[in-house]
């Protein structure tokens, strides 16, 4: 979340797409609950009709994978109207940045495309620039002298050139208006299967925000992102919040709901195989050679983001300690690093398949049910030599020869299941979608032999140290050097010494540092994750209770001159980075520091200072200490460009979202005929079906009821009994043309596999009018497997193709090919 | 003095046992249908009183059913008594009745046959709340019974609920006459104990006086007739 | 002790049945246990009804609409009237209506004869063969003993559950009410303000009481009505006979049998 779930009350507008927050994010309800007291609307947009559809002021319903299609519309209807917030598109974003003239785009195909690797040469993307400005070594960044630093060719800025009247025929925001001329309501809604009228009501409303001083606010969730295209759908969440001028304000904002309590940490902390912590890029040994070629790749010319080298040699420093010298390059050889392939969930399984990795942990994950494809991932497991599981309970990945599929007479791998703590019986920081990190005390211990992760991990860690010492192997210093003094005399894991490392410290007194303005490229600082820097800074305590993360000031009161009762709850935990709640905030006001909206100010420029209700980020304060004037007006300190990007050249698929089919769709892309994302790689093994052999389109989802692949709640009872069965929810013209009933025991299939489920026939499915046909749509969740003691059902996983986004291989869950039909008896 | 056999020892069997259970009932029945006799008692103490109210249940129906089966003739016989036309006596006797029972000493009723016709009445209602108070409570039982698992309408079992009760008052308030009459509370029908306390005789004299026509009859025939 | 109330606001429901598990786990109710034992119900509604191990369930109606439909969501469960028909049916004063409005049935003392079963107009409690006893909501009177919300309200995520002195909230019903009315929805009704002569559970039924399954103008029964009547009738027709035949004895002290008349006389 760009916002947190408190702010949400800000917003007029409340547009909930791609996500079903009623169901999944319950407790966001409260907030929409309390903004509609104020008089805001809550608009759902999604292809079936939710909890969330139910309490909505406006419901519209839309074909699972046509949502560019939606916003595509939604930014011309804009733009046709004159509905944006003019002069926070024109100083907040690069509608002004001219492009390459050899930038273009020709049915459905940017310039710059090579079809045989499937990729784009993004020359012609390029902003046209007229000057250089190399990096001040002597001014603001004179650390890149400082003894210890690495040695780096620093970057060069360049200066952009723009149009301020936003009328040169190159310019982005030209270049958008005729990027989205296709894209008519009458297209948008014979692509997407909305009611024309219905569409319109929603842009309309929504568009609405675009006035200054309005706010609206987008919550999406995985029906947005995991498509071919979801990061380019979330880009079209972005540029709409930007054209409508609703980024950094409160009430607004791009909010992803993070469907688990603690995903957003584990994302800080690098869960995904491209980014380690702190979102800075996985090195890469075809890419980055060696520390200097990491940093010169790796470090833009202007934003924050110029700060990255400290960033990064102090998390070296924090894992390789005393090892990691300036003569050794920090110890950057010791970093595991990527081999040019894809390592993606899906690649991994491919990889599997082959016989290359031999060896799984598991570490609360169970792909055999949450997997895309996931009968062929049971199956790629068959080729293990062992695997690991660390779980509550015994997952269907752990027993993964017990599918129906599989003979485990022919299975010859090593399982090792070790009981793991849940929630309640450890303690530690769960970062919520928020980015509020906060301290979760342990309430009872974990029962038998579970013992916590942090605990599990470090008697792995240090058995493995042990033996690297005493028998040497590859590289042994990777291991043998890695920090894991992160336990007490008993070699017990200590937590909160994992807490000092993450925030921080200065390596020659070992003092907590304050936040990450302290961190230092020169080795002198240590940092296990530089956003999380001053969630844990009190040098006086070892106790959670007394850091900023286990901070419970449940008051909401006036900061430096503005009244309170924002919902930022400053002294509540810990939000990244430096306790900030909403982000980009400089964009909350004009220019003139004048708050958008007066009636709920986050910051106020009085003509002497800056008044706040949050953290700024921006630059308040000069050197001296002394405040600054506005405009100081670089509201998104982030990029390089210091605007928020209308047009993004890190796409890998197109600076502007552009829509395409769902790898597999019911109908012709109505919009281009390059049917499919042309940047997408595609595995053999995802067995593409046809509209012709599969004419039904199907999405997964969860319920409030269960829990991701159904182990937290498929074991128990009373989670069971208020939603006990897998089951299929389809239309009533649907039903009756396959002669089903509810109750009736189906069968869905495509190419990849079949499952059972039990029929659901209602009217909450309806069939979709899509480019002039009857495309019906079905959806079951996916929290039903083959293993729990109180229900188990079939896996909406076998059904779903292992097919990922161009830009970050997440697989095509929500939209896809099928057909049903009745068990025959 | 002679005697009449009035009482077969048959009769006298069924009526002890019925009492028996008509009294259980009734005990058993005012716990659970008066909260402040309830109020007071272990749970414990009004399950037994739930299964005592079914087993004499049982007997209330069973007792007069199985006494039919074992002599239909009997039972025949007093239904066709119980429906022959009314003299002028019987309306006399039915017209006095009210009067009598409060002037006993001034009212003289008139003769009467085998069954007086007061009797014949208060038989009757009884017979017939008797089987309303077995219809209800048997629905009441089956319906809340596991073992037959049978559900019947809440609004049937609400009629049952009232009828059983409504029956069970009237049949109170006529087992209360009865037994002021029959015990002999009421002076005028003291001689008349030995019918069920005794062997089921009565006297010349007490027969002559309450069922004039059926003494002389009887002693006419002589055939229930002994001397004393 | 005030009386007190749940305020249950259909329109900030989104149906999430976290107040059916807090039940459930606060009261230590359980549910069946193995996969065999569940039933798919067809509908999001699960279980379907109430029952002795489930005081609380949401109900889901669906009334379809050119686009989408019409989902109404209802929390079932004891309404805790004031003209409790269970109470008055009880024959063993195991139910009970306490100070704060809580119709409460007392284990202890309940036989499971079921007559309030059949009496409730809403069909809320369930008598369970096992212990031979019926249950249904308390309104959580241990909670509340202790200074704590009922558990159902306590888990509410939206604030659709609400509950304090009933005063103060059918003061927030009537408010919840225009506040509904003036965002559109023109058949809003409040529920349980008046109906029993006042429940302890109020409702804003934001698309109309039909709509969301509730019954309108509920009774308690008229059978009940009249079977309780019998009660005060028995005793009078009781003592009325007692009363009649002592008369009748006093009247009757001092009688002396003449001689039978003789048979001559009576044919006269």
């Amino acid at each position: 979340m760009t916002n947190h779930w408190i702010d949400i009350r800000n917003s007029d507008v409340i547009m909930a797409i791609g996500g079903n927050n009623a169901e999944n994010h319950p407790i966001s309800m409260k907030w929409v609950t309390e903004a509609r007291k104020n008089g805001a609307k809550y608009i759902v947009v999604d292809p079936r009709f939710t909890r969330s559809a139910a309490v909505a002021d406006l419901y519209g319903p839309i074909r699972s994978g046509s949502d560019i299609a939606f916003f595509g519309g939604l930014y011309k209807y804009i733009f046709d109207n004159k509905l944006y917030h003019e002069a926070y598109v024109k100083n907040y974003t690069t509608a002004s940045w001219l492009v390459n003239p050899d930038y273009d785009f020709e049915d459905g195909l940017f310039s710059g495309y090579d079809e045989a690797s499937r990729k784009y040469s993004k020359d012609t993307w390029q902003y046209q620039t007229d000057g250089e400005t190399p990096w001040d070594t002597e001014g603001a960044f004179a650390w890149v002298n400082a003894p210890g630093t690495p040695a780096f060719t620093t970057p060069v800025a360049k200066t952009p050139m723009k149009d301020m009247t936003l009328s040169d025929p190159n310019c982005v925001f030209q270049l958008m208006m005729k990027h989205y001329e296709r894209y008519t309501p009458e297209v948008a809604s014979a692509v997407s299967g909305m009611p024309l009228e219905r569409m319109l009501e929603i842009w309309d409303l929504f568009a609405s925000t675009g006035q200054p001083g309005k706010a609206g606010t987008i919550l999406y969730a995985m029906g947005m992102t995991q498509h071919t295209y979801g990061s380019q759908n979330v880009r079209a969440m972005a540029v709409t919040q930007l054209l409508l001028g609703n980024m950094g304000m409160p009430g607004g904002g791009v909010n992803a709901l993070r469907g688990e309590s603690n995903v957003q940490g584990s994302t800080d902390m690098a869960m995904l195989f491209h980014i380690i912590p702190a979102y800075m890029a996985t090195p890469n040994a075809t890419v980055h050679e060696n520390l200097r070629g990491y940093l010169e790749k790796e470090t833009p010319s202007g934003g924050y983001w110029t700060n990255k080298p400290k960033f990064f040699i102090s998390l070296l420093k924090e894992m390789y300690g005393d090892y990691a010298t300036e003569a050794n390059d920090y110890a950057y050889a010791m970093m595991p690093k990527l081999n040019g392939k894809n390592h993606s969930h899906i690649a991994m399984f491919e990889a599997m398949n082959e016989g290359v990795i031999k060896g799984l942990f598991l570490w609360g994950q169970n792909p055999a049910v949450g997997g895309p494809n996931c009968s062929m991932e049971r199956k790629a497991m068959e080729q293990l030599d062992w695997m690991v599981s660390v779980d509550l309970w015994e997952t269907e990945t752990a027993a993964f020869w017990k599918a129906p599929t599989i003979d485990p007479a022919t299975v010859n791998t090593e399982i090792f299941m070790l009981p793991a703590a849940c929630h309640y019986e450890k303690q530690g920081s769960v970062a919520n979608s928020g980015r509020w990190i906060q301290w979760r005390w342990k309430a009872v211990d974990p029962p038998g032999e579970a013992k916590d992760d942090a605990e599990i991990c470090t008697e792995i860690t240090l058995a493995l140290k042990a033996l690297y010492e005493a028998e040497g192997g590859a590289v042994p210093e990777a291991i043998t050097k890695l920090t894991w003094d992160y336990v007490d005399e008993n070699d017990h894991v200590d937590i909160s010494k994992i807490a000092r490392a993450v925030n921080g410290y200065t390596v020659a007194d070992g003092k907590l540092l304050s936040n990450f303005t302290k961190l230092a490229a020169d080795g002198s600082t240590a940092c296990g994750n530089w956003i999380y820097s001053g969630y844990w800074n009190n040098e006086d305590s070892m106790e959670a209770v007394d850091q900023p993360t286990g901070a419970r000031d449940d008051t909401d009161p006036t900061r430096k001159g503005l009244e309170g009762g924002m919902g930022s709850y400053l002294g509540w935990s810990f939000a990244w980075p430096v306790n900030r709640r909403i982000i980009y905030n400089r964009a909350s006001c004009d220019l003139d520091g004048k708050p958008w909206n007066p009636d709920k100010p986050l910051f106020e420029w009085t003509g002497t200072e800056w008044l706040s209700n949050d953290v700024p980020d921006f630059g308040n304060k000069a050197a001296d200490g002394t405040e600054t004037k506005p405009p100081n007006a670089t509201a998104f300190i982030m990029l390089p460009e210091g605007e928020a990007r209308l047009y993004a050249q890190g796409m890998a698929d197109g600076p502007f979202p552009e829509h395409y089919e769902p790898f597999e769709s019911p109908t012709d892309n109505a919009l281009s005929s390059q049917q499919n994302d042309p940047a997408v790689v595609i595995w053999e093994s995802a067995s593409l079906g046809t509209k012709e052999n599969w004419p039904i389109v199907m999405t997964t989802y969860r319920l409030t009821e269960h829990w991701q692949t159904g182990q937290m709640t498929r074991n128990l009872p009373w989670l069971v009994e208020i939603m006990p069965k897998m089951f299929v929810e389809l239309s009533i013209e649907l039903a009756d043309d396959k002669g089903i009933v509810s109750g009736d025991n189906v069968i869905i299939e495509n190419n990849r596999g079949a499952i059972k489920a039990y029929a659901m026939v209602t009217n909450r499915f309806k069939p979709f009018q899509i480019n002039g046909e009857t495309v019906h749509q079905i959806g079951t969740p996916w929290h039903w497997g083959y293993t729990g003691s109180c229900s188990i059902g079939g896996i909406a996983n076998d059904l779903t193709p292992n097919v990922g986004d161009a830009n970050t291989m997440i697989p095509e869950y929500k939209a896809f090919l099928v057909d049903i039909r009745k068990e025959e008896v | 003095m002679r005697y009449i056999q009035r009482q077969s020892k048959h009769a006298r069997t069924v009526h002890w046992f019925h009492t028996i259970a008509c009294l259980s009932l009734f005990i058993t029945g005012l716990f659970l249908y008066v909260p402040a006799f309830a109020g007071g008692l272990d749970v414990g103490v009004l399950q037994a009183g739930r299964l005592i109210h079914r087993i004499a249940a049982v007997i209330f129906i069973g007792v007069p059913l199985i006494g039919t089966l074992v002599n239909p003739k009997a039972v025949a016989h007093k239904f066709k008594e119980y429906f022959q036309a009314w003299t002028p006596e019987d309306k006399e006797f039915m017209k006095k009745f009210l009067p009598y029972m409060f002037a006993p000493k001034k009212v003289h009723m008139p003769k009467q046959d085998r069954y007086k016709s007061g009797q014949k009445v208060a038989d009757l209602a009884a017979i017939v709340f008797s089987m309303l108070i077995a219809i209800s409570g048997a629905f009441m039982w089956i319906g809340v019974s596991p073992t037959l698992n049978v559900e019947f309408s809440a609004s049937l079992m609400r009629f049952m609920y009232f009828m059983h009760d409504g029956s069970m008052i009237a049949l109170g308030v006529l087992l209360l006459a009865h037994i002021f009459v029959g015990a002999g509370i009421f002076q005028p029908y003291r001689g008349t104990l030995r019918l069920m306390f005794g062997d089921g005789k009565i006297s010349e004299e007490e027969a002559r006086f309450h069922w004039g026509f059926w003494a002389e009859d009887e002693l006419k025939s002589g055939k229930n007739v002994t001397e004393e | 002790m005030a009386e007190m109330a749940i305020f249950y606001d259909a329109s900030k429901c989104t149906a999430c049945k976290g107040c059916q598990v807090a039940c459930k786990q606060w009261k230590q109710l359980p549910s069946p246990l193995t996969a065999d034992e569940f039933e798919f119900t067809k509908s999001y509604q699960s279980p379907l009804e109430v029952s002795p191990n489930t005081w609380i369930i949401m109900t889901f109606d669906e009334v379809d609409q050119e686009i989408g439909v019409e989902w109404n969501f209802m929390r079932r469960a004891c309404f805790h009237c004031s003209d409790a028909a269970c109470e008055q049916a009880c024959p063993v004063g195991a139910i009970s209506k306490k100070d704060n409005g809580a119709v409460v049935i007392d284990q202890e003392k309940c036989i499971g004869c079921q007559y309030c079963t059949n009496a409730c107009p809403f069909d809320i409690p369930k008598w369970e063969e096992a212990d031979n006893k019926t249950f249904k909501c308390w309104l959580c009177q241990d909670r509340l003993a202790n200074a704590r919300l009922p558990g159902c309200v306590t888990t509410c995520p939206t604030g659709a559950l609400t509950f304090g002195e009933r005063t103060e909230m059918v003061a927030a019903a009537k408010t919840a009410l225009d506040d509904v009315k003036a965002r559109g929805f023109d058949k809003a009704e409040l529920y349980g303000v008046d109906e029993l002569e006042g429940m302890h559970v109020l409702f804003l039924a934001h698309r109309g009481l039909e709509a969301h399954g509730l019954v309108r103008d509920p009774k308690v029964p008229d059978m009940i009505e009249f079977w309780q009547l019998l009660k005060p009738l028995g005793g009078v027709a009781f003592a009325a006979a007692v009363g009649g035949l002592g008369l009748s004895y006093l009247s009757g002290i001092g009688y002396k049998r003449e001689e039978p008349d003789e048979p001559e006389e009576v044919e006269k």
